[in-house]
């Protein structure tokens, strides 16, 4: 799908659970998440210079849908905020991703 | 106490000096995934051959654990693979292979040997600076970060007993750094602070670290050996 979106030169989000990136929910949701972040900071620096971006979105659990809708919406349509990783909800505070 | 560390990828670059270092600085049996018998890097080592994509990869790898009588005390994910090409360009079968070698072979060979681990056990994932992103490595820079997601899910599930830790090395002087071509090795050169490549040695010493007592208080951790590139 990511590479179908490149070809076409049109920008992907990655959505993913916060407690997948952190580890909390056991590995295949981990390697999922940590996995696509990387994927998408690879992706931005190729479709950097052809006019697309990629970024990442995690989301607390009971995060409003419609909150993680807005920022895809967002995420998409801006040409100069490529390979971030949003994160919505305090659950990101005092943990570390290094 | 003298234990078995499993080392996969062992038989040269990186893993090799993980091996060497293991072997020579304690009383370590490693058993190296990948070394032909032939080879003979110590009398410590015992060579195994198997296809960690394989379903019967990894048990192999048990087996070869379990026979040596002595008490399991690390394992150290290091095989990988690359095929480069930029995203729009990536097979699919390029896509695959990078993600089960360098990822699926690490999160099954540490399922099988995680009942063998005790007390002080640990496992080393070595990821790579790809992981914060790199151009024309999508599928390897995906498939080291799969290794990080992997190492704080392990880091959580195996706690107490086990620690869990990563090492994203930046570039270092082994066969497939060398292969890069010189003007384009220069070039990245030139952007390490450090000012040169790293050594694999100088990965083998961080993984002592995390494989010790050195780094009792450290678990799901990602250490970037690199000389400061991902700085600059």
């Amino acid at each position: 799908m990511s590479r179908v979106a490149a070809l076409a030169g049109e920008s992907f989000v990655y959505v993913v659970h916060s407690d997948d990136l952190l580890g909390r929910r056991g590995p295949g949701g981990a390697m999922i998440a940590a996995g696509l972040v990387s994927a998408a900071r690879t992706a931005a620096s190729e479709g950097s210079r052809l006019g697309w971006t990629a970024n990442v979105i995690a989301y607390d659990e009971g995060t409003d849908e419609a909150e993680v809708d807005r920022w895809t919406k967002l995420m998409l349509a801006s040409h100069g905020v490529t390979g971030q990783l949003i994160q919505i909800g305090p659950g990101h505070v005092g943990k570390a991703l290094s | 106490m003298n234990g078995v560390i499993v080392v996969t990828g062992a038989a040269r670059g990186i893993g090799r000096s993980i091996t060497e270092k293991l072997t020579a600085s304690g009383p370590f049996t490693v058993v190296g995934v990948d070394v032909a018998p032939e080879l003979g890097l110590s009398e410590n080592i015992v060579p195994v051959q198997v296809d960690l994509t394989a379903e019967d990869g990894p048990g192999a790898v048990r087996k070869a654990v379990e026979e040596t009588g002595l008490p399991f005390l690390g394992l150290v994910n290091n095989a990988g693979i690359a095929r480069d090409s930029r995203l729009v360009n990536m097979s699919d079968e390029d896509f695959a292979s990078v993600i089960d070698v360098n990822l699926g072979a690490a999160y099954r060979l540490s399922t099988e040997l995680a009942p063998l681990m005790h007390e002080g056990s640990c496992i080393v994932n070595i990821s790579s600076r790809a992981y914060l992103g790199n151009f024309g490595q999508f599928n390897y820079s995906m498939s080291k970060g799969g290794l990080v997601g992997l190492t704080r899910a392990l880091a959580l599930s195996l706690a107490p007993h086990v620690r869990v830790n990563a090492i994203a090395p930046g570039l270092v002087g082994t066969e497939m750094s060398m292969a890069i071509p010189e003007d384009i090795r220069n070039k990245m050169e030139a952007t390490i602070p450090l000012g040169r490549m790293g050594t694999p040695e100088e990965i083998a010493n961080v993984v002592w670290f995390l494989l010790t007592p050195l780094s009792s208080y450290i678990t799901g951790h990602v250490v970037v050996v690199g000389g400061g590139r991902s700085l600059s």
